[in-house]
């Protein structure tokens, strides 16, 4: 079971977003915000991450690959 | 025994019964699984791709090759990342329940929520470089279960490259299913439910439904084999039927989405 800490939105935010999810497979607020949220760092980290692989990396796997012919 | 990981996927890129069926004798994680679980011979469909690429994002999205059009790992001249794909994958859906390790739809291989660099970077064919791959492969997959999570998906390329340059030396590729079979072997008991599938199988070239390769490399080597479209499939404990490389996907979203 995953820990949890708790983050506080404004009600304003909060009551659009009980709307929002009203029939949808999100059982709370926290829920659908969890899953925002998880969207937006997972793919800032992404970015970070192919950021991190230097240009002198792909030249190398490019080559690798033409050796092996999957290009 | 209660097995905190519910399923384990074991994809074996390259894997062909043509290679496992009469050698069961010398491959006895294989021949276990077989007697334990059902086996079987997916056909890819026609019109799709019989490539890694497609059929990896295929077996882990749902999504067919025709609509995803993910082929090849470089595309025009632009080494293709994971967020070159249009698709969501099951770990997108299910992010904390999946743990995945180098699963060949991008190379170097893509790993979720866990962290492992290939020698070479997934693309090699030096002997030394694979084994030392299959190795380390098998060491993070078995540190990965011992962390319990409910879906651990881990991927081997290896047959794929050698059979690509050494397909009808019978004894060399079968030392290299040796070596997986008992890398397997030291994880596989790990989790209630198993699947191990191949991306497709392998022939000599010019056997293939569709002819993916070249007959020669680029740095001059001949290529020996080439993809055929009957990947191989074994499952032990699974409720649904594993007929193509989406049904991973749905079996996956069916068990945990
Ligand atoms: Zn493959």
């Amino acid at each position: 079971m995953a820990r949890h800490t708790t983050v506080s939105i404004p009600v304003e935010l909060g009551e659009k977003i009980k709307k929002r999810i009203e029939g949808t497979g999100f059982r709370s607020v926290s829920d659908y915000t969890t899953y925002v949220l998880r969207q937006i760092v997972s793919s800032a980290e992404m970015r970070e991450k192919s950021k991190g692989f230097k240009k002198e990396d792909h030249d190398e796997i490019k080559r690798r690959l033409k050796a092996l012919d999957y290009i | 025994m209660i097995f905190v990981t519910k399923l384990l996927v074991i994809g074996v890129d390259g894997a062909t019964w043509k290679v496992i069926k009469p050698n069961l004798d010398s491959l006895p994680v294989f021949k276990k699984l077989c007697g334990e679980g059902k086996s079987g011979t997916i056909v890819l469909p026609e019109g799709e791709a019989v490539i890694s690429p497609a059929i990896w994002t295929t077996m882990f999205s749902g999504v067919p090759g025709s609509k995803h059009g993910h082929e090849k790992y470089v595309k025009d001249g632009k080494l293709q990342s994971r967020d070159d794909i249009p698709v969501e994958f099951c770990w997108d859906k299910i992010p904390d329940k999946i743990v995945a390790l180098q699963v060949p739809f991008v190379i170097p291989p893509f790993n979720w929520n866990c962290d492992y660099m290939p020698p070479g970077f997934g693309a090699s064919k030096d002997e030394a470089e694979l084994r030392q791959d299959v190795e380390g492969i098998t060491a993070k997959a078995k540190e990965i279960l011992a962390s319990s999570p409910e879906c651990a998906i881990v991927c081997y390329n290896h047959l794929d490259r050698v059979q690509h340059f050494h397909w009808g030396e019978d004894e060399y590729v079968l030392e290299w299913y040796k070596l997986v079979d008992s890398a397997i072997g030291e994880f596989v008991d790990k989790a209630e439910k198993v699947i191990v599938i191949s991306d497709h199988g392998f022939c000599g070239v010019g056997e293939a439904r569709d002819k993916t390769l070249p007959d020669v490399a680029a740095d001059g080597q001949r290529l020996k084999g080439d993809h055929h479209e009957e990947a191989i499939i074994i499952t032990k404990g699974l409720d649904c039927e594993i007929k193509q490389p989406g049904d991973v996907y749905r079996a996956i979203m069916e068990m945990f989405g």
